[in-house]
Formats: C-alpha cells, sequence, structure tokens
C-alpha cells in the first residue's frame, strides 16, 4: 500500500478509516428529478396548447402569461435542479471517498428545495412575480433560495471537500465548484429588491440598468445551471458508463477556466438593438463568439471520451442518450454565438428561433443528459437490474423523434415570422402590416410543436414507468457497502516537474514550458479553497468589468425631460401588467429598424425607462410590440380587447381577462407602492401624500372617458381602469408636447 | 503515441484521464475568435468609419423617405390637394400601408368600422368639408377615443392619409359594416388630379 501511494506521489497516513456512501439522499433527489420533470413538460405542453387553442386559458389563474413563468422555472430549477443535486450527491462523495459532510444538512438542502419549488407552483399562477424571467419568484422564496443554496447546499458540497480523502479534485468538482459560486452571486445581486407586500416587491434597479442585470443573470444561468453542472455531470457519468478514460486532461483545464471566465460577458447579447449602450452589446456579441470553443472543449471531451466504446452505444441506451445530448450541447452552442451576431439576431430576437434554441439545449442536453444519468443509477440505486432496457431504448427514440419535431416546426416559425415582420411591399409599406397575419402563419408549426412535446413528454412517463417497476424489484434491505481508505496528511510534496529541453540559464523558457505542463493547476486541484477563490475572483471580475462601466457612465442613459414617473393609478395598472405577466408575450421595446418604427412607431430611448422599476422589455413577441400603445387606441378599445380580444381580431390567440372588470383596485394600498418607488429614488411629489385620492381621479376621469366613447359604465374602481391608464401612458411621454403641459392638465 | 503512453496516473473513484492534446483547429478557432475581436470593436467604436446601429437606421429612412417624398415636395393640407391625391391611384395604393398599419385596429381593414366610425358611407360624425379630415387626424377627437397623430406622422405622410381617408368614401357597402353616425355630407368637390411624377422626373 505505502509503496503504491510513494508511487503516485501521495502522502496519507497508513491508518484506513471506513466510510459509507448516503444513496438515499440521491434516490430522493432523483424521484423529486422524475416527478418535477413531468409536472414541468406538462405545464410546457398546455402553454403550447394555449398558444394554438387560446380558450384552453382559464383566467384568472391558468393563463398563459402565468403559466410560462411556472414552466421555464419548473424546468430549470426544478428539473433541471434536482437532476444536478442528483448528479452531485451521487459524484462528489465518490469523487472525495467520503459521505456528505452532514446528513441533517443534506436532507435540509432536500426538503428546502421542494418547499421553494411547491410555493413557486402556488403563488406563480396566483399571479405573485417580479417580472423578470426566470427570476420570477417574489422577496420571501429569493431569501429562501439563498438559505437553502448556499446555506445548506454549498456548505455541504464544501464541507465535503474539505473531509475529502482523495488529494485532487477530479475536473467534475470544479464544475460544480464553479456552479455553487456563481449562481450564488447571480441570483443574490439580480434579486435585490426591495418588499412593498408579503409577495410584492420593486427591484432596485431600474430599465436599462435593470434589463442589463437581468440578462446577466439569465444568461448566466443558462451557463452555471444549465452548463456547468451537467458538464460536471457528463465528466463522472459518461466515463463510467463507457468504462472509458476522458479523452484529454489539458482540454478539460483549458475549456473549463476559458468558458467560466468567458460566459459571464455574454449576457448582452440577448439586448441587441435595444436602449442597452453599444458598447454593451458589443461587448456581449464578442465574448459570445469566443465562447464558442471553450463550449465545444466539452462537447469534444465527451465525444472523444466515447472512442473505443461506440458498439456499445448501439446496445445501451444510457450512451444513446449522452451520445444525442452531448450532440445538441454542440449544436446549441454552435448556434448561440451564431444568434449573438447583431444582424443575425436582428431577424432571430422576439421570435420562436429562441424559443427554439433553449429548447434544443434544454430538451436535448439537459433533458437526455439527464435521463441517461437515471437509467444508469437506478440499477446501482435500487441495487436490481433495471426493468426494462427495451422500453429506454423505446423512450430514447420517442423523445428523440420529439425533439426534432418540436425543434424544426419551431425554428420554421420563427424564421417565418421574423421574415414577415420585416417585409415589405412595392411600395414600401408593410406587407404584413396587421400583426395577427404574422400569428396565423404560424398555427401549423404550433400544432406540430405541440406533438412533439406530447412524444417527449410520453417518453419521460415511460421512464417513470421504467424505474417504478425497478424500484418494485428492489431488495428488502439496501446494501451498504463500507468502503475503506486513508484520510490525507496535511503534508503534501509535489511531485518532481518533468525533465525539460532547456537547461536552467534559459529560465524565462523553463518556466514557460512548466506553466503549460500544467503543474501549477495540479496544485490548485488539492487546495479547494484556493481553487475556489480563484473561480469567484473569475467570475466576478468579468462581472464587475461589464457592471460598473454600465452603472456609473451618465452617457449610456440620456435623460428625456419630458419623461415623468407614473400616476399613482398608472403604477397600479403597471402591477396588474406585471401580475398577470404580459411580458410573457409582449415586448416594450421598439428596435431601430423601418419594419419596427413603421409598424409600432419611434424607437426606443434608454431615457424613456428611468423610472421603469422592474424594466418590462421583454424577450419574445407573441404579441405586437406595447412600447408606442400609448393614445393608440381609445380606452373603449382596450377594454373590449381585454375582455375578450376576439371580439375586435378574429384570429388573436391572447387570453382574456374578464376578472379584470370585476375585480377592484385597492386605492389605500397604492399609497406604499408609491412611497417604496420613491425610496428607490423615483422622484414623487403630491404623491407621496395623497396617491389614492390622485389615483380615484385619474380613475374616474378614465371611466367619464369610457363612458363618452359609447363604452362600458361603472368601472371606476376595477383593476382595468387601471391597467388602460397604464396602456395609455406607454412610450408617450416624449410625444408630449412640453409647453401645453400645465394646458391639458389631466389627460396624462 | 499510442494510448497507454499518454494515460496519466490520475484515477478517481475509477476514473482515468489521458492527457491528449487539444486538437489544433480547437486552438486555431478560439484565437481567430479573441483576434476577431480587436478590430470589429475598433472599427465600430474607435474609428471615424464605423456606424452604429443608430446611424445606420438614419440612413435607411433618410434614403427611403428621400425616395418616397422628395417629389411632393411640401403638401399643402387645402381641398385641392387632398382631392387631387385621393385620385391618384398610384398615391392611394402607396399609402395604403400607412392606414393599416394606423388606422385599420379600429377602423376595420377596409375602412367598415370597428370601434371607430364607419368611413366608407356619406355620414361623418367630425367633419363638414374634406380638409378637416387632415385636422382630425392631426388633432385626434381626444374625448371620444381618436388619438392625435399629428406628432406620429410626417406632414406628408398626414395630407397623403387624409386623401386616403377621403378616397374610401363610396366603397361597396361591406358585410359587417357599421351603422351610419353623424351627417351626411354632400360629394367631395371636384379637383384635377395631381401628379408628380414629371417633375421629380425633371429634376433628376
Amino acid at each position: 500500500m505505502s509503496t503504491q501511494a510513494e508511487a503516485n506521489g501521495h502522502t496519507t497516513t497508513d491508518e484506513l478509516e471506513a466510510f459509507v456512501y448516503d444513496d438515499a439522499i440521491v434516490r430522493k433527489f432523483m424521484l423529486a428529478t422524475l416527478i418535477w420533470g413531468f409536472v414541468a413538460m406538462l405545464v410546457g405542453l398546455i402553454i403550447a396548447l394555449q398558444l394554438g387553442a387560446p380558450e384552453l386559458n382559464l383566467p384568472p389563474w391558468l393563463t398563459f402569461g402565468r403559466l410560462r413563468p411556472l414552466h421555464t422555472n419548473a424546468a430549470i430549477f426544478a428539473f433541471g435542479g434536482n437532476a444536478i443535486f442528483t448528479a452531485v450527491y451521487y459524484s462528489t462523495q465518490r469523487l472525495c471517498k467520503c459521505r456528505m459532510f452532514s446528513d441533517r444538512l443534506s436532507n435540509l438542502h432536500f426538503w428546502g428545495w421542494q418547499g421553494i419549488i411547491a410555493s413557486a407552483a402556488i403563488t406563480l399562477p396566483l399571479g405573485f412575480t417580479q417580472a423578470k424571467e426566470y427570476a420570477e419568484l417574489e422577496w420571501p422564496i429569493d431569501i429562501a433560495i439563498a438559505v437553502v443554496w448556499v446555506g445548506f447546499f454549498g456548505v455541504n458540497f464544501f464541507g465535503t471537500l474539505m473531509r475529502r480523502r482523495e488529494r485532487h479534485m477530479y475536473v467534475a468538482l470544479w464544475f460544480y465548484i464553479a456552479t455553487i459560486i456563481t449562481v450564488a452571486l447571480l441570483h443574490v445581486f439580480n434579486s435585490l429588491s426591495a418588499p412593498v407586500f408579503g409577495l410584492k416587491s420593486y427591484p432596485v434597479y431600474a430599465g436599462v440598468q435593470d434589463a442589463f442585470m437581468q440578462w446577466w443573470y439569465g444568461h448566466n444561468a443558462v451557463a452555471f445551471f444549465l452548463t456547468t453542472p451537467f458538464l460536471g455531470l457528463m465528466y463522472y457519468f459518461l466515463p463510467k458508463a463507457t468504462n472509458r478514460p476522458v479523452f484529454s486532461y489539458k482540454l478539460s483545464i483549458i475549456h473549463f477556466w476559458s468558458l467560466v471566465f468567458i460566459y459571464i460577458w455574454a449576457g448582452p447579447h440577448h439586448l441587441h438593438y435595444t436602449a442597452l449602450p453599444a458598447w454593451a452589446s458589443t461587448l456581449g456579441m464578442l465574448f459570445s463568439l469566443m465562447l464558442w470553443m471553450p463550449s465545444w472543449g466539452g462537447m469534444i471531451n465527451g465525444l472523444l471520451t466515447l472512442r473505443g466504446a461506440w458498439n456499445k452505444v448501439a446496445v445501451d441506451p444510457v450512451l444513446k442518450f449522452f451520445v444525442v445530448g452531448i450532440t445538441f450541447y454542440g449544436m446549441s452552442t454552435f448556434e448561440g454565438p451564431m444568434l449573438s451576431i447583431k444582424s443575425v439576431n436582428s431577424l432571430a430576437h422576439y421570435t420562436d428561433w429562441i424559443i427554439a434554441h433553449v429548447h434544443s439545449g434544454t430538451l436535448g442536453w439537459n433533458g437526455f443528459m439527464t435521463f441517461g444519468m437515471v437509467y444508469w443509477l437506478a440499477p446501482r440505486l435500487f441495487q436490481t437490474k433495471l426493468w426494462s432496457t427495451k422500453l429506454a431504448t423505446a423512450h430514447f427514440w420517442i423523445g428523440t423523434s420529439g425533439i426534432l419535431l418540436y425543434v424544426l416546426s419551431i425554428y420554421t416559425a420563427g424564421i417565418t415570422q421574423g421574415l414577415m415582420w420585416r417585409a415589405f411591399d412595392a411600395t414600401g409599406a408593410l406587407k404584413y402590416p396587421d400583426f395577427v397575419e404574422t400569428t396565423i402563419a404560424l398555427m401549423p408549426m404550433y400544432w406540430i410543436r405541440a406533438l412533439g412535446g406530447t412524444l417527449y413528454l410520453t417518453g419521460v412517463v415511460l421512464l417513470g414507468v421504467n424505474i417504478y417497476k425497478t424500484w418494485r424489484n428492489r431488495p428488502e434491505k439496501y446494501d451498504e457497502p463500507v468502503h475503506y481508505a486513508p484520510a490525507l496528511t496535511r503534508k503534501y510534496e509535489d511531485p518532481a516537474p518533468p525533465p525539460t529541453v532547456y537547461t536552467a540559464n534559459v529560465e524565462f523558457a523553463r518556466k514557460g514550458e512548466l506553466f503549460l505542463h500544467g503543474g501549477w493547476h495540479r496544485r490548485w486541484e488539492r487546495l479547494p479553497l484556493r481553487f475556489t477563490i480563484w473561480v469567484l475572483i473569475v467570475v466576478a471580475a468579468a462581472s464587475l468589468f461589464e457592471a460598473i462601466p454600465t452603472f456609473l457612465i451618465k452617457s449610456n442613459v440620456p435623460t428625456i425631460a419630458s419623461v415623468e414617473p407614473y400616476t399613482p393609478l398608472e403604477l397600479a395598472g403597471r402591477d396588474v401588467y406585471i401580475a398577470e405577466g404580459c411580458y410573457n408575450c409582449h415586448s416594450q421595446m421598439v428596435r431601430p429598424m423601418r419594419a419596427e418604427t413603421e409598424r409600432y412607431g419611434e424607437y426606443s430611448k434608454p431615457g424613456e425607462f428611468v423610472y421603469d422599476h422592474p424594466f418590462q422589455w421583454g424577450s419574445r413577441r407573441i404579441g405586437p410590440d406595447l412600447h408606442r400603445v400609448g393614445g393608440k387606441y381609445s380606452h373603449d378599445w382596450h377594454v373590449r380587447h381585454l375582455e375578450d380580444p376576439r371580439q375586435l381580431i378574429e384570429n388573436s390567440i391572447m387570453p382574456a381577462y374578464p376578472h379584470l372588470l370585476t375585480e377592484n383596485i385597492n386605492f389605500e394600498a397604492i399609497q406604499r407602492r408609491v412611497n417604496v418607488m420613491a425610496m428607490l429614488g423615483v422622484p414623487y411629489g403630491d404623491a407621496l401624500e395623497n396617491a389614492p385620492e390622485m389615483a380615484r381621479a385619474q380613475a374616474s376621469q378614465i371611466a367619464r372617458e369610457l363612458e363618452e366613447q359609447g363604452g362600458y359604465l361603472d368601472l371606476d374602481d376595477k383593476k382595468i381602469i387601471a391597467l388602460v391608464a397604464y396602456l395609455q401612458r406607454l412610450g408617450a411621454d416624449i410625444n408630449k408636447p412640453i409647453d401645453e403641459d400645465a394646458a391639458t392638465g389631466a389627460a396624462p | 503515441m499510442s494510448e497507454q503512453e499518454c494515460l496519466l496516473e490520475h484515477e478517481y473513484d475509477g476514473i482515468k484521464e489521458y492527457d491528449n492534446p487539444t486538437p489544433a483547429w480547437w486552438h486555431v478557432i478560439f484565437w481567430i475568435s479573441i483576434f476577431f475581436a480587436i478590430p470589429y470593436a475598433f472599427f465600430f467604436h474607435f474609428s471615424p468609419m464605423g456606424w452604429s446601429v443608430h446611424d445606420a437606421y438614419d440612413s435607411e429612412i433618410a434614403a427611403f423617405y428621400q425616395a418616397k417624398f422628395a417629389k411632393f415636395g411640401q403638401l399643402e393640407s387645402d381641398e385641392a390637394t387632398i382631392v387631387g391625391l385621393m385620385l391618384n391611384e398610384n398615391y392611394m395604393a402607396a399609402t395604403a400601408g400607412t392606414y393599416q398599419v394606423k388606422c385599420a385596429s379600429c377602423h376595420g381593414k377596409s375602412g367598415e368600422g370597428l370601434v371607430g366610425p364607419n368611413m366608407t358611407d356619406d355620414f361623418y360624425k367630425n367633419i363638414k368639408t374634406i380638409e378637416e379630415i387632415h385636422r382630425v387626424i392631426s388633432e385626434g377627437v381626444v374625448a371620444k377615443g381618436m388619438p392625435a397623430w399629428g406628432r406620429q406622422l410626417g406632414p406628408n405622410q398626414l395630407v397623403l392619409l387624409s386623401a386616403y381617408i377621403a378616397s374610401l368614401r363610396g366603397a361597396q357597402p361591406l358585410p359587417g359594416a357599421k351603422a351610419a353616425e353623424g351627417e351626411q355630407l354632400p360629394p367631395w368637390p371636384d379637383h384635377p388630379m395631381l401628379s408628380f411624377e414629371d417633375e421629380s422626373e425633371d429634376a433628376g
């Protein structure tokens, strides 16, 4: 024993310590993965069907605007999250030759996370939302996420690293470290907000800065929640399943560090052609292009690890899932940089192309890597054979067909709609001036997408049956093998550096060669604290380089004199807009392109959003942009349209919102909304004292105008009046005749 | 080099690692993507030759309106001009797009009326003469829900759109057309058709 240890350059104590892995917690996380995966995909299927058949929207709780955040949050944080935890809890123990640091923390983590998911599933349909994509959950839940992630998961993971009996950390652990550190940073800084009520808050950032923070978060949620932990998963489970060595340790090092450094910068590519400053947009594009190879490093290391094992792919469903998963990772990480090129983005942004891109990543990469892992784990965790390999293979083929139907139809939909939006006729007028024409054109694709989603969900049901049957065959009592390994000593001497071709007097060249040899990195791999600090420095530095100028340079957001805060009633209406999740289908950002200014009006300026806590620029135009909707329609039109869109637009797919005509505005509560906004720096004058009265006065003014227009009566105190007030204000300030302000008075 | 030679001594839970070199094409593309950034950022952000998305937009708009409206000069919003433009089918066809984007959602795709009044019949709520159409479009009838477009459309666009609205009168009764509202007006006055094409060719 000792001779072998010395030969490896290891120094360990002679005494062997006994330990048992905690697989019960892995079984729990795996079960949660399957249950939430089914729920997330079922909700996804429901909202896909709602796009084809708007009558499937059941207001107020089950409309597209409220269910879509439930779908995204459940898919990312419930399905993806539990899959990550399954992988981390299984592999970390084995890579560290150590039980998890604390069984109590493991269980607190598990139940805390499920509690967070359950509270999301309740609050989102009820309309409690911060209206920032994938960060919708309200502030008490945000706090719970930070506690569970850092306090339970983080402490438990790093505690395990400290107690490990394996000298060096394997590449999977590097990716787990990057995940835990960065997700904590992203979540905390994007979620900073001022509470208004128990389940309502306003973010501290506004407009351009809020948009920047949100997509710094949003893009890196993709990076550090859906990429790095799944690469860690791949690095553990793929070599285990193939029984082949990893292709290249060098590549692991270089693609790990380049990935964590470069990913952070890429967020602004979500905001091309918007009011974001041009330099940030350029940084977003250039770093996204640089990200191509670091991402592909993971794919290469995965696919080339399969060398010599391709014959197994033909028979083993686990490897089938891994191969297709990694291939989808490669495709979507090529597509991402391509979409970040400004001119490509100008076509793709706001269309279904982005939805297709995302789903090739989530269904293909995250889903299939998870399924492969579950099929590999099930026999080991339940200590019996997998119930049916045939059924698993059927799942693979049904799932793959599902993804293909889904993404191909939605790519077609995205490109079709993007081209229709920008098409001009011979006279230079928009060829499809009526937005709904571009919606109707997508209907066949929407139904094919729903079919693809149904197939994918069917595959998940087969997985559930297979795992259930396997579980039924488990032994009476699980065997808990005892493992032995010596503890690590404090002292450790690095192995001698390899001989170099340079002599000592060419010190510079010799050092360079040693650097490239990577001995320094090998050292870091046994110093978890140092490794973690370097990860933190890398991601924090990259973040600050972009964030500091965004917040500090005044010229980023030139002020516009005529832009004023929302009136108290409009603010309340804005909160109705947020609660209904309107941002899920409507952007508020007219881009500087003739096709957009013809359709919507003047393009959006950064100074117009300075009072928008949160920003509502949106990311997908299932319906038209709303930034210049203020003053475009009569109150009467809005009320009839919101009550039932199909009264006015025959083929509209927008949900109806009849409840807004019956639910009352809580006028007294508006004061608190105004006061919190004022605390965040919005200059409210008189409204600080008498917001309810001001809101009532404006509401009865609008109700009176509505009556004159021949519309509904007696809506003075209904939510719809607040929402109409907000919609009529949208984007109108820059057209306001500044001198006549006082004269026109009441009409905002 | 055989595989055995580059297998490292690393082992974690049975997982081993090769020390294979990263493929050369990987390095080549990675370095290209890094070096591409420097001239790109320099050209667009620090050199006088670069342009912003707003510059590109401004020149696109300028070129478009130059081509579309230069020949009109500065259109008057009087009776003769509106009637004259109305009679020119080419100009009306070219204005249809503006109507579809800005007006159709309330007045119907063919002017048959929806939330807003029907404009295909002989009855008008807010005007007595043809040139008043221009005033209604520019200033709106805000109390009744008609927005003011004066600040959102260019001066020539407003005159052309007024002519287009006038041209809708007398279209065949459409199914689902809104009932007549307001007063019946006498037919639009007579004026010769206006055309600017020859002048623009001379100028060109």
